[in-house]
């Protein structure tokens, strides 16, 4: 879920940016001295995830797993997927450098959002169903996002939102469950993990 | 200790999707175009193969971005749009913008010497030394095709053939990430990680 380089106008772009830094401040306020390996890895994941192709539906998708960066790091998810979409767009010319503000926080605002509504559910044990959860609400709600800003640049809402949310249908479940997984399985494995951002 | 499994833990999860990620490919929209006959053909696809149907194509004056005709590509990706008259009279190089609609772009450049129409009324006068053959072969002919008129049947020809060529290039053309530039990339972000933590624990000695 990138856009692409030429589509968006100035005006999408600068509050594209804006909220971004705003997002990336706060992130980076959050992040304490023992979290930034943690912050490091859950980049790093996030990074590679984009090249693992998606061949279901009508679009072309890959893995975002945006969800569960939200999840585990909170607003340190900002600065994050910030760095990972700045490597993906240098490297694999994935995006672009003028739309990085508008997909940073495309993807980190509804994973920050995400993370946080599920936590009272993470807190109550309920570990499985927060990871479906916060996987599958972070891809509709970026897709949603994706669709605004197209929308506010030239494309119609309804037009672009249903190509976008009709291609991430199947990524949002699988996200969902990729998600519930790996947030079981840190559970068991390392359950400080997701006590990072409180 | 716990630190030493999740890192163990993470370089595993590192080489499971290193590993998936191998034979997959870009995700990206490009789009290919060429001139046939008259018109002006573009072929989007997503870059696993996969058609771009339905997507918005674009044609504009490369040079003052005046937009001269727009096009949707039909269910193979393919969109054809016959170039008016005018267009021959003076071609210009086209820049040939397809845009997927959900966030996807690519763009084309088709230059001017490529996009010069294949039979010209107008054909320039041949070079003495390039009339001469024809003649010499077929002197007891009664009827001579001139060499303009070859020239032009095997531009054409050899433009048709060219076309999976020229397809095949643009597909090669695609830069698609590369294992190096994965693991560059990890490695940007775990020097950076290195790099707060240092600057982290310089301030706190300074503090104590």
């Amino acid at each position: 879920m990138h856009i692409s380089e030429g589509i968006l106008t100035a005006p999408v772009l600068l509050g594209g940016g804006a909220l971004t830094v705003a997002g990336t401040m706060i992130g980076l306020k959050k992040i304490d001295y023992g979290g930034i390996m943690s912050v490091a890895m859950l980049t790093a994941v996030f990074f590679v995830a984009s090249l693992v192709h998606v061949p279901l539906g009508p679009g072309s998708i890959h893995l975002l797993l945006h969800g569960l960066l939200g999840l585990i790091l909170g607003w340190a998810a900002f600065p994050a997927i910030l760095i990972a979409l700045l490597l993906q767009a240098l490297l694999f010319q994935y995006g672009g450098i003028l739309v990085l503000g508008v997909n940073t926080c495309m993807l980190a605002g509804p994973a920050v959002l995400c993370g946080y509504a599920v936590r009272p559910l993470l807190q109550r044990n309920r570990v499985m169903v927060a990871g479906f959860l916060a996987g599958f609400f972070s891809v509709l709600l970026s897709g949603i996002l994706m669709a605004l800003a197209l929308m506010l640049s030239d494309a119609g809402f309804l037009a672009a939102a249903k190509l976008v949310l009709l291609a991430h249908l199947p990524l949002m479940v699988l996200e969902g469950l990729i998600t519930m997984f790996v947030v079981a399985y840190l559970k068991k494995v390392q359950p400080a993990i997701l006590n990072f951002s409180k | 200790m716990t630190l030493f499994r999740s890192i163990i833990a993470t370089v595993f999860l590192f080489l499971f999707l290193l590993l998936s990620v191998l034979p997959a490919s870009a995700h990206k929209v490009r789009v290919f175009a060429y001139i046939d006959g008259n018109s002006v053909v573009a072929e989007g696809a997503f870059s696993g193969g996969r058609p771009a149907k339905g997507a918005t194509v674009t044609a504009e004056n490369a040079e003052n971005h005046a937009v001269l005709f727009t096009g949707k590509t039909d269910a193979a990706g393919i969109c054809r749009i016959s170039l008016p008259k005018s267009y021959w009279r003076s071609p210009v190089s086209l820049l040939i913008t397809l845009s997927s609609g959900d966030g996807h772009q690519a763009t084309w450049i088709l230059d001017q010497a490529e996009s010069k129409p294949i039979k010209t009324a107008d054909a320039p006068a041949p070079a003495a030394s390039e009339k001469e053959a024809p003649t010499a072969v077929s002197t007891d002919d009664d009827y001579t095709p001139s060499a303009s008129f070859i020239r032009e049947i095997v531009r054409e020809e050899l433009a048709r053939q060219l076309v999976p060529v020229q397809r095949e290039l643009a597909v090669m053309g695609q830069q698609k990430p590369s294992v190096q530039d994965v693991v560059g990339g990890i490695g940007y972000i775990v020097g950076l990680a290195g790099l707060i933590a240092y600057m982290n624990a310089r301030k706190k000695g300074e503090k104590g």
